[in-house]
Order: C-alpha cells, then structure tokens, then sequence
C-alpha cells in the first residue's frame, strides 16, 4: 500500500522537478548572456560560433569577442569577428556564390563527371586531333551554378579554324551548341 | 407473319444503330481544333493522308474540324513560303500555332530595299576597310538578317589577298529589325561562331545556317 502511494507521488513530483530543473539550468545558463541571432539564407549552411557549430536561429552567449563564420559548399566563406555587449545581436548572411572557373575533371568525382560526358556526349569524341587543328574542351562552372564545357579549337590559319567548325559537325554535333575559344586568335573585330 | 414483321423491326433497329454508332463514332474522333496565326489572314490548305483537302483562313481564333492523325498543310497566301509541313492532331492537340515564313521571293525583294540600311548600321559599328559582307540573308518575315563579314588582310601584291584561304576569317553577325523603332539593331556580335547559348534571343535556324555558309 505504502509502496504504491509512493510511487503516485514519485510518479507526479519526477514531472515536476525535471521541469523546475529545466527552468532553472535556462535560467542559470541564459543569466548574463544575451541572444545573437544568425539566420542564413542558404538553410543548409554550417554556422560556427569560435569554431563550435551551432543552429540557425537564436544563441546565447556572455558579453565578448566571437568569431562567427558560415560555410556552404560553392560559396565564399563568411567570417567576421562580432561583440556580444548589452544588447542583444542579430546578422541576416547571404553567402556569395563563388564565380564560375575552370575545373580539372578529377574535381567533379566520378558521378559528376558520368553525368558531364551524358550531358555533352561529345567529349567522348575529344580530344580530336587533325594535322591542322585540335579540337578539345575545358570544363567550365562552379557548385551552385552546374559544370559546362566550352570547346578549345587550337590551329594556326584561317581555313583550319573554319574546317574545324565543319570537323565538329562532322563528328555529328551542332557547332552551336557549344561556346568555343579559339586558341591564338585574336579577334580583328573592335 | 408476326415472326416476319419482328425480324423485320429487329434488322432495321441494328442497321440504324450501327449507322447511328458510325456516326457517334465520327463525331468523337473528329476535334474542333483552334487554329490562331501569327500572320493576318493566313490562307492555309489542310490535306489528310486520304486527299480530303481543308481550306481555311486564319483571322484572329479560327476552329477548324479535323480528325485525328497527319496533315499536309501549305499556306495560300502569295508572299508566304508554299512549302509543305506536317500538321499532326492527336488526342492532347488543342490549339495550333502557326508562324508563316515569308517566300524566298519576299525576303529577297525586300533585302534589296533593306539592304543600305543594314550596311550602314554594319559600317558604323564596325569600322574597318579591310572586310567585305557576304551572304547576306533575311529570315522569317524578314526581322531576321544574318551575313558573313570576311576581314582580310591587306595583301601588298594582290590588294585583297582574299585569294589565299588564309587571308581572310568569315565572322558571322545576326541582326534584328526592332518592332517598334523598325531600325536593324546588331543582336548578334561578329564571331567566328555564334553559338546559342550566349546568344538566346536569336532563333536556331539562323544561327544553323550562318556555319552551312563557312
């Protein structure tokens, strides 16, 4: 009888002191600390707060100096040093995109580079060597933008970069598909 | 007597149903199709595969009864071009779009009165003596242009020096008559190849055909 009373009033008080203990450890952990709030417009951005990560959203932390850094693949890294003083600090980041550049075909992994050659068949055709041009690619983009190629037509007269572009019709491809840089050419055209 | 008079009813009443089903039939399969043109009062012929041709004229909406399956059309009006093209009408096919081409003839007569203005837009843009506009082509209802520029290089024996192959690039240029200045506006810089993606705005069958002229 004693052991079940005992239970009941376990059973309403173990409720109790977890809330008051939750209360009580918000209260001694938030005392004397005050709220930034970081929100980013990439939702699946890394936040980090002196190289400790932490959520979007609100953080509390005591007056002082913070390194504050947002990282995403495909954009620039966001740092800035902030201080936390009586009030409490929000930051609305927008990370910037890094530009397009050129990339060697090992930094797209096997499955980015399958899906390059799908989406450009013609570089299982490339390079294409003739004794009075080449024919050949660079892949071109960034993480947030996709990869493209552009086609590389290296030759030294005039009629071998016409026959060129006829070449890459023969090969069974549109020319203008492709955005093509003539190597050792400059234009005549101001 | 009664047993002739009942087969007699019986016989009728499939002969009308299978008449009348036939005609249900027909009336299902055939769609009210909504043609609209982009071209005022486009004259166009509709010929199915079994020779039953359709004449219309597309001004504003038009609905034209057609069955489903392929249909040779040609456009009736002079100035367009009269070359067949397929129309097809499926299950899904609601409305038709057509996008009458002016003839060779039109386009040709009226590069003739167009052509001075497109070289002076072209000479002010690009100056240099050394280059020589070829190819000279207009496109669709003649808003489209498109010619080589062949930049030689001066040969001191010959002048030109276009004889020698290597003398000379063809760069490809596309213009575009403005619909509301009605002025020819350079849309397509010169380059040895215009490609699509840098230049969205111009339509494929212009910038395929200025590599068919290298």
């Amino acid at each position: 009888m004693i052991s079940r009373k005992l239970i009941i009033l376990l059973s309403v008080l173990l409720p109790i002191i977890m809330v008051c203990s939750y209360f009580a450890a918000q209260f001694i952990y938030q005392n004397d600390k005050k709220i930034l709030h970081v929100s980013v417009s990439q939702p699946d951005a890394s936040i980090m707060i002196n190289g400790r990560q932490v959520q979007s959203g609100d953080t509390y932390l005591k007056p002082g100096k913070y390194i504050l850094s947002v990282n995403k693949s495909g954009y620039y890294e966001y740092r800035k040093i902030i201080t936390i003083d009586k009030d409490n600090v929000s930051f609305e980041i927008s990370p910037t995109a890094e530009p397009d550049r050129i990339v060697e075909a090992f930094e797209l992994g096997d499955a980015g580079y399958k899906k390059l050659v799908t989406d450009n068949p013609i570089i299982s055709k490339l390079p294409y060597e003739d004794p009075l041009f080449t024919i050949d690619y660079t892949i071109y983009g960034s993480v947030v933008n996709g990869y493209s190629i552009r086609l590389t037509i290296s030759s030294t007269t005039a009629s071998s970069r016409r026959m060129a572009i006829q070449e890459i019709r023969g090969l069974g491809f549109n020319p203008t598909d492709y955005k093509v840089d003539f190597l050792s050419f400059k234009s005549e055209i101001k | 007597m009664n047993i002739k008079k009942t087969s007699i009813i019986i016989s009728t009443v499939i002969v009308v149903l299978m008449v009348a089903g036939f005609m249900l039939y027909d009336s299902l399969s055939t769609k009210n199709i909504h043609f609209t043109s982009t071209y005022p009062d486009t004259k166009i012929s509709i010929t199915s595969r079994n020779n039953q041709t359709t004449t219309a004229t597309i001004t504003g909406d038009q609905y034209i009864k057609l069955k489903t399956g392929v249909y040779s059309a040609q456009y009736q009006n002079n100035e367009l071009n009269h070359d067949s093209f397929d129309v097809v009408i499926n299950n899904d096919t609601q409305d038709i779009n057509l996008d009458p081409n002016y003839s060779g003839v039109k386009l040709y007569s009226i590069l003739k009165t167009e052509d001075v203005s497109i070289k002076k837009i072209i000479s002010t843009s690009y100056k240099s003596n050394n280059y020589i506009v070829s190819n000279e082509k207009l496109y669709h209802r003649a808003e489209w242009f498109s010619c080589s520029l062949i930049i030689y290089k001066i040969n001191p024996f010959s002048g030109s020096g276009l004889g020698d192959p290597d003398n000379y690039d063809d760069y490809h240029i596309v213009l575009k008559k403005d619909e509301t200045s009605k002025k020819w506006v350079v849309v397509g810089k010169p380059s040895l190849l215009l490609n699509k993606l840098n230049n969205p705005s111009i339509p494929d069958y212009v910038l395929a055909d200025l590599i068919k002229s290298n």
